[in-house]
């Protein structure tokens, strides 16, 4: 440590204001981060300081420190802000302690997010997919597709049985053309792509045509928001595929440019030596490819059937595409939730209190691998139980889910596999083994006589912390006739023009039910219903749509 | 349907063709048993249409992906039609029958139907670990004739219509010193391909095989439209360079370009090598390409019509050409001199588009032995990162991998302690002297790994030792690359060719790359870069003062 008020200088001298900790092996043993950390907490107490394994308790020293190093970088800012919001609830006379969502899909306490920012990193996606999650439960469809389309981005995960995935492979800022950063950091699984309703439409040199990832945002936004936009963007061919409601326009708050709309649509239909008609709907044929290429980067790609899964779809713009995806997707149907446009706000207060702990332990699922592998558990769930304490909640009230990661021995990634059935012993691997099996040939198409080994353990540690409790309404026999605001002639590029009947979403009530082709607006969302869809609303207002073939 | 759409159609599937790779990419990462596949990423995968032309991009290291239409057109000179069926799967690795590189990478091969109607492949390259021969790793400096560097796979069926051939399957096993492994990298190869091909038939399926087709052919047409446009403002004429080599041989090259045509000539060059450096044809022609596709559209996805203008000549019997049955284990050193050869060779008429040289090497590194804590047998198989070249306005990257690489990955030291059960005692950037400039080149690196058992190996082949990277308008030349071998006695032995080197306990290895070579004067370097440069550790004061001419 003699070393270490000499760099600290440097560092005042530079004008540091965070700084981050990383060794080698910390992962396995902390004890010396753990005294570098307490040595720069006394030598300048000011400072914003974090240990990589205060983050995650895994190897990859290169991720691991990207990680400790985007945690610091953002923690002045992110403490600054959570203070800020902690005392204004407390003078405002908030008397409970907030939770901050998590990108794990749990909450956090307020002084534990303050230690390691970088856990909030995704957490405003990871609040609707717990939302899709906790959905899928009450209406009983636990195995979900859920896609989130917001003005600039479109993201997906998939939902198995109820459960979401949560993974420490995350990167930001990652493209074909960029390494991006890696965060080792629980993050729902989620795959996000640059097409979302201001993504701006493009055509190359070559004469092909492109959505996105560039996205005119709020300001000038969209072409037809007519505040100086003049690219056209999937809302603009939304907009003159009356797909969206000229006008009803964000809810009738603004007057659509279709003005200017037109002129942009007309300058990309002209560099493809096309109608803007035809432009139009070449836009919402490229973006709904994009999409569908990133839902099956969450589905087919790791083995799951779409056609056992429901593509629920939320966000500003998921429910003008859900339709579309759904069929090319063959899932089981579309379920649009009720205030979709806001769903996430939802979800987060379906959540839990979660934390997710990561720890790399070798083992081999031999004799003895039992005990070894019981006890990283038992360790994981000591200094769960002793956090949860910290904050008063008690032992009764924390519930433990277990995980496994093995794989084949050489191999370097591995599976996760869910480990059920209590006390881990060496009578239990050959059970742990063959489960491992059947999950790595669903992803690989094959399994491999070769010895199995547990290379960590991902423990998950809940507690509730109070949800919604979600009322039933009474299915009535009331006609979806009295929904009806009108008829327009909508165009649904591949399937064609169409009269569609225009249902006001506010005046839907459970029970009613009508066909395509429709489409469904209320002030924060449009639902195009295509030809052939049949529409029911359950008994929580949510929109089921069949696809029908 | 509206020409429009018949366009947007096109595009998705030339986009999907792109997800199919990518997705084969990431099925083959995530179950191979080698650390050179799954963490180095030594592989590529791609997508070709019914006749082997490179349809789309593919995924990994683009000398790689550039190996499978050629494996795939050897595939059908050797295959008739009807020989060729559904569910088959291929496997090819000698370079005289269309494996391209070495004996290790195992380039594996499947035809897709639609409709009963070959419509396309999906292909992909790996480096496996152990092929057999007569070195661990089957990669020896010693070898005269291919016969010594493995099993040779001149294109054979593993899976018949669905069916494993166990006999194949079992031959290749045991040949193998590490035949788990090469079960394992097998089955991900398999896995990987039969990944693509379902996609491929989805979109067959789905948009019909004509219009599939058609995509496909419409998307190399656009390949050759977007090459052209560029080829026709690079400057004309004919440009020639010869280059002594670290062996003292010397290398030449004739590149002429005209309104239509890019011709690379390496006719002049020496004869076939009796060791084991030499190139096959095909493998030459990827430098080219690599080159080629640098100068004519780094933006535009790589598939078999940007090639079209391009034309290589080559000598039978020449090292850039050899004939059966000439070693080839170390190819790779031969051929990222070809590409640098012709890289250098237009730079001085192209800055704006081709930096000054870069550590270009492989820098292929194997070390094996026993782990001292599982009792069983380790093998290291890396490539090794260095500095770039610097160019006008730019410094050099430091440490990356060369261009011949592309992206690929080095190992964790975390990861490389416990699997390897050596220690990586340092892993830093080089800070000696070399590549300074206005620009300088980016570093190299410094990196040790401590033995820690006795018996282990030792082979690595890196050139770009003594004839150093070249710099441009003024520059400084590059440090050079080497390997150093310090016995636990304190004793030391430097290399850039050794081949099964014993290593004992406490033995270290250190690997040195080049940094890049610099461009312009460096007394012309900004001062406060200099100082940036001192600041972090990049330069001691005396070097600033004597080269860049700047005292603090």
């Amino acid at each position: 440590m003699s070393g270490l008020p000499a760099i600290l200088d440097g560092f005042r001298a530079e004008g540091v204001e965070a700084v981050a900790i990383s060794f080698l092996h910390s992962y396995a043993n902390t004890n010396h981060e753990e005294a570098a950390l307490a040595e720069v907490q006394k030598l300048w107490p000011e400072v914003s300081v974090v240990a990589s394994h205060q983050i995650t308790r895994e190897w990859r020293e290169y991720e691991r420190t990207s990680t400790a190093v985007l945690s610091a970088y953002v923690q002045p800012v992110a403490a600054r802000y959570l203070q800020k919001l902690h005392d204004g609830l407390k003078s405002r006379g908030f008397e409970k302690n907030p939770y901050i969502m998590q990108s794990n899909c749990g909450v956090d306490s307020l002084p534990a997010t303050m230690r390691t920012p970088i856990t909030m990193v995704e957490s405003g996606p990871a609040s609707g997919f717990w939302g899709a999650a906790e959905l899928g439960k009450l209406i009983r469809e636990p195995n979900v597709l859920a896609l989130d389309i917001g003005g600039t981005t479109a993201k997906c995960s998939l939902i198995e049985n109820g459960e979401v995935r949560i993974m420490t492979d995350y990167w930001i800022e990652r493209d074909r053309k960029s390494a991006g950063y890696p965060i080792m950091v629980p993050v729902v699984d989620l795959v996000e792509i640059g097409n979302g309703g201001g993504s701006i439409a493009w055509v190359d040199d070559f004469g092909k045509l492109h959505v996105g990832p560039q996205s005119a945002g709020a300001l000038p936004g969209p072409a037809a928001y007519g505040k100086g936009g003049s690219e056209a963007t999937t809302t603009d061919a939304n907009l003159w595929l009356n797909r969206i409601n000229r006008d009803y326009f964000c809810g009738g708050e603004i007057d659509a440019d279709m003005g200017s709309a037109e002129k942009a649509l007309k300058v990309i239909g002209d560099k493809l030596g096309v109608s803007a008609n035809e432009a139009a709907q070449g836009i919402i044929r490229i973006a709904n490819n994009n999409m569908v290429n990133a839902l099956k980067l969450v589905s087919l790609n790791r083995g799951f059937d779409t056609r056992d899964f429901t593509l629920l779809a939320f966000g500003g713009g998921g429910a003008m595409h859900a339709v579309a995806l759904g069929q090319e997707l063959q899932v089981k149907k579309v379920v649009v939730p009720a205030a979709a446009s806001v769903f996430s706000a939802w979800g987060m207060m379906m959540s839990d209190l979660r934390r997710d702990f990561f720890v790399t332990q070798l083992a081999d699922l031999g004799k003895g691998g039992g005990a070894v592998i019981e006890g990283t558990f038992a360790e994981a769930e000591g200094k769960a139980l002793a956090t949860f304490a910290e904050e008063g909640i008690g032992k009764d009230k924390v519930t433990f889910l277990r995980y496994g990661k093995f794989r084949y021995q050489n191999q370097e990634h591995t599976t996760e596999v869910p480990l059920s059935g209590g006390k881990i012993t060496d009578e239990s691997l050959s059970k742990i083994v063959e489960d491992f099996h059947e999950t790595y040939e669903r992803e690989y198409t094959y399994r491999l006589d070769a010895p199995v080994e547990m290379v960590g353990i991902h423990l998950v540690a809940k507690a509730e912390v109070g949800k919604l409790e979600m009322r039933p309404e009474e299915i009535g026999g009331a006609d979806a006739s009295g929904a009806v605001k009108g008829r327009r002639e909508v165009d649904y590029a591949l399937e064609g023009k169409h009269q569609a009947m225009i249902y006001d979403g506010d005046k839907l009530v459970p029970g009613m039910a009508f066909n395509g082709p429709a489409i469904i607006e209320d002030s924060g969302t449009t639902v195009v219903v295509h030809p052939k869809n049949t529409v029911e609303i359950d008994a929580y207002r949510n929109i089921h749509i069949n696809l029908n073939g | 349907m509206t020409l429009a759409n018949d366009a947007i159609t096109l595009e998705i599937i030339q986009n999907s063709l792109q997800a199919a790779a990518d997705e084969m990419f990431a099925a083959m990462r995530k179950t191979a048993m080698s650390s050179i596949i799954y963490e180095v990423l030594d592989m590529g995968t791609g997508i070709t249409d019914a006749q082997g032309r490179i349809a789309s991009s593919g995924a990994g290291i683009p000398a790689f992906i550039g190996v499978l239409d050629k494996s795939v057109q050897a595939l059908l000179r050797r295959f008739k039609p009807e020989e060729i069926h559904p569910g088959d799967v291929f496997i090819v690795n000698d370079p005289f029958y269309g494996g391209v590189t070495h004996l290790n990478d195992l380039v594996l091969a499947m035809p897709v139907f639609a409709e009963g109607k070959l419509i396309a492949w999906t292909a992909n390259i790996a480096h496996n670990s152990d092929v057999g021969g007569m070195a661990p790793g089957s990669l020896s400096g010693d070898a005269t004739e291919i016969f010594q560097e493995g099993l040779r796979l001149p294109g054979v069926k593993i899976i018949n219509e669905g069916r494993t051939d166990q006999a194949v399957m079992d031959i290749i096993t045991v040949n193998s010193r590490m035949p788990d492994f090469l079960k394992g990298d097998v089955w991900a190869a398999i896995s990987s391909v039969r990944v693509g091909t379902k996609r491929l038939e989805e979109l067959a399926a789905k948009y019909g095989v004509n219009t599939f087709i058609h995509a496909m052919d419409s998307f190399m047409d656009f390949g050759e439209k977007a090459a052209r446009a560029e080829l026709a403002v690079l400057p004309r004429g004919t440009f020639e360079l010869s280059e002594e080599q670290d062996d003292g041989r010397v290398f030449n090259v004739k590149i002429t370009i005209t309104k239509d045509e890019f011709i690379v000539d390496l006719q002049a060059n020496p004869d076939q090598d009796v060791g084991p450096t030499n190139a096959c044809r095909d493998g030459s022609m990827i430098c080219a390409q690599m080159v080629f596709k640098a100068l004519t559209g780094h933006d535009t996805p790589a598939n078999d019509g940007c090639f079209r203008p391009l034309k290589l000549l080559t000598r039978e019997g020449s090292i850039f050409h050899a004939k059966e049955p000439s070693a080839v284990g170390f190819y790779f050193e031969t051929e990222v001199r070809a590409y640098d050869l012709i890289w250098r060779c237009l730079a001085p008429h192209m800055p704006e588009l081709l930096p000054a040289g870069h550590f270009a090497t492989i820098a292929g590194t194997f070390i094996g032995g026993i782990h001292p804590d599982t009792g069983r047998q380790y093998t290291i198989i890396e490539p090794q990162i260095g500095g770039w070249g610097a160019w006008e306005g730019n410094d050099g990257n430091p440490c990356i991998y060369s261009g011949f690489h592309g992206e690929t990955y080095n190992t964790p030291a975390e990861i490389s302690e416990a699997r390897n059960g050596l220690f990586v005692e340092r892993m830093e950037l080089n800070t000696g002297p070399g590549g300074e400039g206005e620009f300088a080149g980016g570093r190299g690196l410094k990196l040790e790994y401590r033995i820690r058992t006795k018996n282990g190996f030792l082979t690595a082949g890196y050139t770009r030792s003594k004839v150093k990277p070249w710099p441009l308008e003024g520059g400084n030349e590059g440090s050079g690359n080497f390997i150093e071998v310090i016995k636990s006695d304190g004793k030391s032995e430097r290399f850039s060719f050794v081949s099964g080197l014993t290593v004992n306990t406490d033995d270290v290895i250190r690997v040195v790359t080049s940094c890049g070579a610099g461009y312009g004067d460096p007394k012309k370097r900004d001062a406060r870069k200099v100082k940036a440069d001192l600041k972090n550790g990049l330069l001691t004061p005396e070097r600033a003062k004597e080269v860049y001419g700047v005292t603090i």
